[in-house]
């Protein structure tokens, strides 16, 4: 296989806990991301997926550099940007944009469109004045936005609309990798449809590798090529979007997958769903062994010891459970 | 776990200083210009912050005993400390 164009190597988010507030001393550390490896192809869709608060947001942040990790590395194409700063950092960012979960929060209410798709290109000095107003114009029209439309301002636009415009503004720097944190989980479900089939489309044309971290299980199967499965800030399952989805070996996955709605209302009567029981254990202080042993329902009494590694098998599928479930 | 950050704290000591001296030199202004002479304006000026302090500090003390995540005892007590030097102005001009 190729090189990976985007890598990241045990990389670990913390945030602080701080009491005081001049003195402000650290008493505790939320470890949302814990020690996670990923690697990113040329052309390819790399799903992540896991419940709220799991660290993926985190994770997206980080990837490009818009949140400051505690270890490990990030590779793009083949050079650390880990510790990359000023010049370096923008030459980066040039070529990783992201597209953000909320378009009304991601869009400044008192810029016209055109200026906010053009801003990227201002920031990296692309073009003269003229070039950047066609640029922007070619990018609205090709995420299917009509380029007359470049003095409006965001309230006049509904939500699919908005989140059109973080598209364009994403691809107006014609860059080689996209992280999209949830694209769609804020627009209702005819629109979802619309930004998927466009994303799709994006890919295609422009030869894009996506980040895409998601709720939507659907939505995932859709677009990606291969899915990790995160659960308190590790990834507990990663494997080809199939393997994943038609035989998942962590319980966790297994759950999650469970939980998805079925359209079929035959089929949902008869679709076993598994609730796990309790609460997400709390970041701060999380379980010994394998953390999701507390909700685990085929959990032995070892989980509590022993911390399982994310093992693969032959195929690349790989899951970090000591008791995996048959395929 | 890490220990205090002590050029950030340094940094947000000196931040707060400069803002509270800021506030004093316009409350001081301010009495000036209500027709106070120069010294008594600068007296009442620092004593109304001092005073403002002092009653911050108590009221951290409050939430540090309402057992706050964010707001230790210290707080509380480096406040009430911080407003010692306010009236010191106050009462030796």
């Amino acid at each position: 296989m190729s090189e990976p164009i985007l890598k990241a190597t045990g990389v670990t988010i913390g945030f602080p806990v701080t009491r005081g507030i001049i003195f402000q001393r650290e008493v505790a550390r939320v470890q949302a991301v814990d020690g996670v490896d990923l690697e990113l192809h040329a052309g390819e869709t790399l799903a992540i997926v896991g419940e709220s608060g799991c660290g993926k947001t985190t994770l997206a942040r980080g990837l490009v550099r818009l949140q400051g990790i505690d270890a490990g590395s990030i590779e793009f194409m083949g050079e650390d940007i880990t510790r990359r700063t000023g010049r370096g950092l923008t030459d980066f960012r040039r070529q990783v944009t992201m597209i953000f979960q909320d378009p009304i929060a991601s869009l400044d209410p008192r810029m016209r469109i055109g200026q906010s798709v053009q801003e990227p290109l201002d920031i990296h000095s692309i073009g003269t004045p003229g070039e950047r107003k066609r640029k922007v114009q070619e990018a609205m029209e090709r995420v299917g936005l009509n380029p007359e439309h470049y003095n409006r301002f965001p309230h006049e636009f509904s939500g699919g609309q908005r989140q059109r415009i973080g598209i364009a503004r994403a691809v107006v720097l014609e860059p080689r990798v996209i992280v999209c944190d949830e694209p769609v989980s804020a627009l209702d479900v005819s629109v979802q449809a619309q930004i998927v089939n466009l994303l799709e489309d994006l890919q295609r044309d422009l030869g894009l590798s996506y980040v895409v971290i998601a709720h939507d299980l659907d939505v995932v199967r859709r677009l990606a090529d291969r899915v990790k499965v995160m659960y308190l800030g590790r990834v507990v399952e990663e494997g080809e979007g199939e393997q994943v989805y038609n035989g998942p070996r962590h319980p966790y996955s297994n759950a999650l997958l469970s939980a998805r709605p079925i359209a079929d209302p035959k089929r949902a009567r008869t679709q076993e769903r598994i609730v796990l029981q309790g609460d997400v254990p709390s970041p701060l202080n999380p379980p010994s062994g394998c953390r999701f042993h507390p909700r685990c329902p085929v959990a032995q009494s070892s989980c509590a010891e022993v911390d399982p590694p994310l093992e693969h098998a032959a195929d690349g599928h790989g899951w970090a459970c000591r008791f995996p479930l048959r395929p | 776990m890490t220990g205090v950050d002590w050029r950030a704290a340094t940094l947000r000591l000196l931040l707060v200083l400069i803002a509270l001296l800021v506030i004093a030199g316009l409350v001081s202004l301010a009495f000036a210009g209500a027709g106070r002479p120069p010294r008594r304006a600068i007296a009442a000026g620092f004593g109304v912050v001092g005073l403002g302090i002092a009653v911050g500090g108590l009221v951290l003390l409050g939430l540090a005993r309402g057992r706050s995540g964010r707001v230790t005892e210290a707080t509380g007590l480096g406040a009430l400390g911080l407003s010692v030097p306010f009236f010191a102005v106050a009462l030796a001009v």
